[in-house]
């Protein structure tokens, strides 16, 4: 099973979750990150031709969106996941670097999986 | 383009490049003109010229008054302060822009006779990815001869 895991989701990530807290003036303050689940196994793939630049709060920011499958269960215990607050950051894997994921939509395929749109910018 | 319009980009430049402006807890993604470099990140202000005035001069050569209008914002994206709200941010960062300004300036070859916060602009925001980025600030009028 650990082989056919590694298989199917070669790398693994960390899904961060920013606390919220309120302000005075009705807006959210974002004050701190937390990691919700570690060492949660996936498969991230680019998606082709789903990238761009557009000036976004007065430069030109690059974005590339990527698809995150990952298992719905987490050491028996179901994940719970919010595109609001929470990002996902990919672990570095060879000569490849850590990156940080900003998520779009989540999907439940059966239940068995979360496949999940993710945006990363450069 | 204006030579003294130059000259006062330049100097705006000098008065909000300064550590009051882009020190810590302030715009520490720097003071930018037109728009900010695309490794930049928030919080920086981005000052711009939007609304050339009226030249006056006499009958015979020379200038009476140059006018002119510019709009420095600030550009925060929620995240990045812990403890103050995006646009309580936004707002302390143009303080800074203000004190910075402090009303006067100075430009070779000209004189500034007038520099002063006209008006606000209405805030805005826009979603970039899965964050809001808020963009206030204030429309700056200058007056040279």
């Amino acid at each position: 099973m650990g082989t056919a895991l590694a298989v199917a989701f070669p790398d693994t990530l960390t899904v961060q979750t920013l606390t919220e807290t309120s302000g005075t003036g009705g807006m959210k303050i974002k004050s701190s990150t937390a990691n919700t689940y570690t060492s949660v196994p996936c498969c991230v793939e680019y998606i082709q031709k789903f990238g761009w630049r557009k000036d976004q709060g007065e430069k030109n920011l690059s974005t590339q969106k990527y698809t995150v499958t990952m298992p719905t269960h987490l050491n028996g215990t179901r994940m719970t996941l919010n595109p609001a607050t929470q990002r996902l950051v990919v672990a570095a894997r060879g000569d490849e670097p850590a990156m940080t994921l900003r998520i779009d939509t989540i999907s439940s395929d059966m239940g068995v999986v979360f496949v999940i749109n993710a945006s990363k910018e450069n | 383009m204006s030579a003294i319009s130059e000259k006062i980009r330049v100097g705006l430049y000098s008065k909000l490049n300064v550590s009051g402006v882009t020190g810590s807890g302030k715009a520490t993604g720097g003071v930018h003109y037109h728009h900010a470099p695309n490794d930049a990140s928030t919080p920086y202000v981005v000052f711009d010229r939007v609304a050339p005035g009226t030249v006056k001069r006499p009958v015979l050569g020379g200038l009476i008054l140059e006018d002119d209008l510019w709009q420095i914002k600030a550009i925060v994206s929620e995240g990045d302060s812990t403890s103050k709200e995006p646009v309580e941010l936004a707002q302390d960062i143009l303080e800074a822009c203000e004190t910075a300004i402090n009303e006067t300036l100075t430009v070779s070859g000209n004189t500034v006779e007038y520099i002063k916060r006209d008006s606000d602009i209405p805030g805005f925001k826009e979603l970039v990815n899965d964050r809001w980025i808020y963009h206030e600030g204030f429309n700056l009028r200058t007056q040279t001869s």
